[in-house]
């Protein structure tokens, strides 16, 4: 059972690492594509898994930004991804974690309040994203917002670290959480 | 909560794609192109980054190694201390808001004029709504106007309105100083030592007229004359008996 | 899928242990969270509702109109305040909608205004049926087909009812200006074409915005979960959740019924405050309901959609669809409809 940390590891160079945590495989595959289509200087890498911790064995590089993914049709999918963030060390929400709600566009098929997740993100002071992945368009979007996020996590953007990244990510309506 | 062993093996692939199997292979894309001309910006690029990335790592240094305040310093002193960096704090927000504010506002023309300029003019909705939006502004500002003219209006009624007031105050003031001053006239006058004599000369008059009153009255009365019969006499009588002092 | 009589006991079994998991399974940050969790609310949708109490209805209602919207499917909608709605009129609005509804079927014909047409209108009020006294009086607009044969005038078919109310809507309506009449929640029954014409007649006269109400599964689940709270005298149909299956090209659909008493029991497990109904209960209880199937057919139903809750109480789909059963829990289920009704014209 690891404890997922930030900087336990080597940068490779010019490489930037995303991994994406979510149930939804065909949604995590086709942000990950859109991403990869994406121009960017660094090398991007984008890894993806269903739940966390992720397999000791394995030799991975150094991990720069989690993105949890949670379907606010889907109940599983959230417990999934609580259950999870309890495989990440703190300091990864200094900005190196994001959550990002999909599927808040169909009101109908919502299981999950808009609320919850909002309340998620808020306990992690982790920015939250709402995306509807299945949407072409938005999904590009988003993936151009996330590689640009990336870059900054991976510290390929001088001047800007991921420590920058909550109040800056923060928008102006939703009071920190610390106001609240 | 634990995951069972076997759910976790299918549902995470093998990250780095050493172990192949049916996880998903990592994907790699960007930019290798190894352009002599590229090559340059790519090391300086490179350099940028590593630079960047070293102050993060010796940041995260500086911040594990960093004594926790409690050591160092007193209660009160650190007191003051989080209060000092909480104004700071929100210094710094309202600064950052400020200036986010200003940004988006830029981003938003910005945006709006490139779609104005890449739309079709006479179809666009957005046209419509900015003139809609244009000629309710123009609609708010005339009743601004009109607000405006009428407040100045009636700032003029309540100018005039104290100044009439100013003025029957200061009316109503004099008159009271004319009464004050007539009071203290009369007052005065009753005072002076000439009043005094004419009212001295008065009383000693009337009591030398009652005298004679009744000096007159007892010699008609010792007369035995029937002063009733004859109405002259009866007159002259009777107006001997009025008392002189309730003239 | 009934589930059997041991259903019962081993859903009782997992809610505690599902709660020991809970404080167990929280890393030391989680609880901190947790913590600061309970100081943060700022859910704008209430945490905590109450459960439908007894009959609230007033005493003024009439009983046979009560009984004539029971067992009825309606469709639901959610409406903007009404524009100068006045009860006084409601026979002039009949008159005007006849002939607006009779002008419409025969399109291009001139129709004088109450002449003999083939369609009536009635408007009548729904007297009790609403929550408290600020709240706006029900009423009821029925399109009845009057026969052209003056000896058969008696028997009237109805084609099309529908009705509005607003329930308990005034705690969340505060400020509705003067000329305004509130009543948030729509029901019809008919053809669909005659909801039309009338919602277009409403929207013309009062000024006001129809939309279709869609329950989402979330409040599906706080359905499930009052309605299961309910005590009743007898069940008059099991409880039965619907849930469908996100997979193309057909979608599958997994009913999972059980006994109303056995839900009663691990409701009445879970519960804890009384009266009261809260988030963490109904969480609780679902969860409760998905990991006694997971452990029985290892499909988690978590990742599923729920569409449809049916209890004695009521059964309501996710398009909005509800038939109401109960007589009793009538304001109390009409009482939550007019909340979300209010959420949607937010």
């Amino acid at each position: 059972m690891s404890v997922l940390r930030p900087l336990d590891k080597q940068p490779g160079l010019n490489t930037a690492t995303i991994l994406l945590v979510g149930t939804e495989d065909a949604l995590l595959q086709q942000l990950a594509d859109s991403m990869l289509k994406e121009d960017c200087a660094s090398e991007l890498r984008v890894h993806l898994a269903r739940s966390l911790p992720l397999p000791s064995s394995a030799n991975r590089p150094r991990i720069d930004l989690i993105v949890f993914v949670v379907n606010l049709h889907s109940k599983y999918s959230l417990r999934n991804v609580e259950e999870s963030l309890h495989h990440v060390d703190a300091t990864f929400f200094l900005g190196k974690a994001a959550f990002l709600a999909t599927g808040a566009g169909r009101e109908s098929h919502c299981s999950v309040h808009r609320n919850t997740i909002v309340k998620l993100a808020h306990t992690y002071r982790s920015p939250l994203f709402f995306c509807d992945l299945e949407i072409e368009d938005f999904r590009a979007t988003m993936a151009q917002r996330l590689v640009r996020v990336l870059q900054i996590c991976a510290g390929h953007v001088p001047g800007v670290s991921a420590l920058n990244l909550p109040s800056l990510l923060r928008s102006s309506e939703t009071p920190a959480p610390e106001d609240l | 909560m634990e995951m069972p062993p076997g759910e976790q093996a299918a549902t995470e692939p093998p990250d780095s794609g050493a172990g192949g199997g049916e996880g998903r292979p990592p994907q790699v894309a960007g930019a290798q192109e190894t352009r002599a001309e590229d090559r340059l910006t790519l090391l300086l690029r490179l350099r940028a980054q590593t630079k960047q990335q070293l102050l993060e790592y010796k940041s995260m240094v500086d911040a594990s190694e960093e004594k926790t305040p409690e050591q160092v310093m007193q209660d009160k002193q650190i007191e003051a201390k989080i209060e000092e960096l909480e104004n700071e704090i929100e210094e710094v927000k309202t600064a950052f808001e400020m200036k986010k504010l200003t940004i988006d506002r830029i981003q938003l023309s910005t945006a709006l004029s490139k779609n104005l300029e890449k739309i079709n003019p006479q179809t666009s909705v957005l046209m419509d709504n900015m003139k809609h939006i244009l000629k309710l502004n123009k609609l708010i500002m005339k009743s601004q106007q009109e607000s405006w003219d009428l407040e100045e209006k009636l700032l003029d009624v309540r100018k005039k309105r104290l100044q009439l007031k100013q003025a029957s105050e200061s009316k109503l003031l004099e008159i009271q100083t004319e009464k004050n001053k007539q009071k203290d006239d009369l007052a005065i006058m009753e005072n002076s030592d000439k009043i005094k004599a004419i009212k001295q000369n008065l009383q000693m008059e009337i009591q030398i007229t009652t005298v004679i009153q009744h000096m007159f009255q007892n010699l008609i009365l010792g007369s035995k004359a029937n002063w009733a019969e004859d109405p002259a006499l009866k007159e002259t009588v009777l107006q001997l008996e009025k008392n002189l002092t309730m003239i | 899928m009934d589930s059997d009589d041991t259903a019962e006991s081993t859903l009782r079994h997992r809610t505690s242990s599902r709660l020991q998991d809970c404080c167990i399974g929280a890393t030391p940050l989680q609880k901190r969270i947790e913590s600061v969790r309970k100081q943060v609310s700022f859910v704008p949708t209430p945490p905590r509702r109450k459960i439908p109490q007894c009959s609230q209805l007033q005493e003024d209602n009439d009983p046979q109109k009560v009984a004539f919207i029971l067992h009825k499917q309606w469709t639901l909608y959610s409406l903007t305040p009404l524009y100068k709605f006045s009860y006084t009129n409601l026979k002039e609005y009949s008159r005007l909608l006849s002939a607006f509804i009779a002008a419409e079927k025969q399109k291009g014909l001139a129709v004088e205004v109450g002449e003999d047409v083939s369609v009536k209108v009635t408007f009548s009020t729904l007297l009790g049926m609403k929550g408290t006294q600020r709240d706006s009086e029900a009423f009821l607009v029925q399109i009845l087909s009057k026969s052209q044969l003056p000896s058969e005038n008696r028997e009237q078919k109805v084609l099309w009812t529908g009705w509005f109310c607003c329930v308990f809507g005034d705690s969340l309506l505060e400020t509705i200006p003067e000329d305004f009449t509130c009543v948030p929640l729509f029901l019809a029954n008919g053809a669909e074409t005659n909801t039309a014409l009338v919602g277009t007649w409403f929207q013309k006269t009062f000024d006001c915005h129809f939309s279709p109400l869609a329950i989402n599964a979330f409040n599906l689940s706080w359905m499930a979960a009052m309605w299961t709270a309910c005590k009743m005298d007898q069940y008059m149909a099991a409880t039965e959740l619907l849930w469908s299956v996100p997979c193309s090209p057909q979608s599958l659909d997994i009913s999972y019924a059980i006994h109303p008493e056995d839900a009663k029991a691990l409701w009445d497990s879970v519960h804890k405050t009384p009266g009261e109904v809260t988030q963490e209960e109904v969480d609780l209880f679902m969860d409760c309901l998905y990991s006694h199937f997971h452990r029985h057919f290892k499909i988690h139903l978590s990742a599923t959609r729920l569409v449809r809750v049916s209890t004695s109480v009521a059964s309501v789909h996710t398009d909005g669809k509800i038939k109401i059963l109960c007589h009793k829990y009538l304001i109390g289920v009409l009482a939550y409809l007019t909340e979300l009704a209010i959420f949607q014209i937010d």
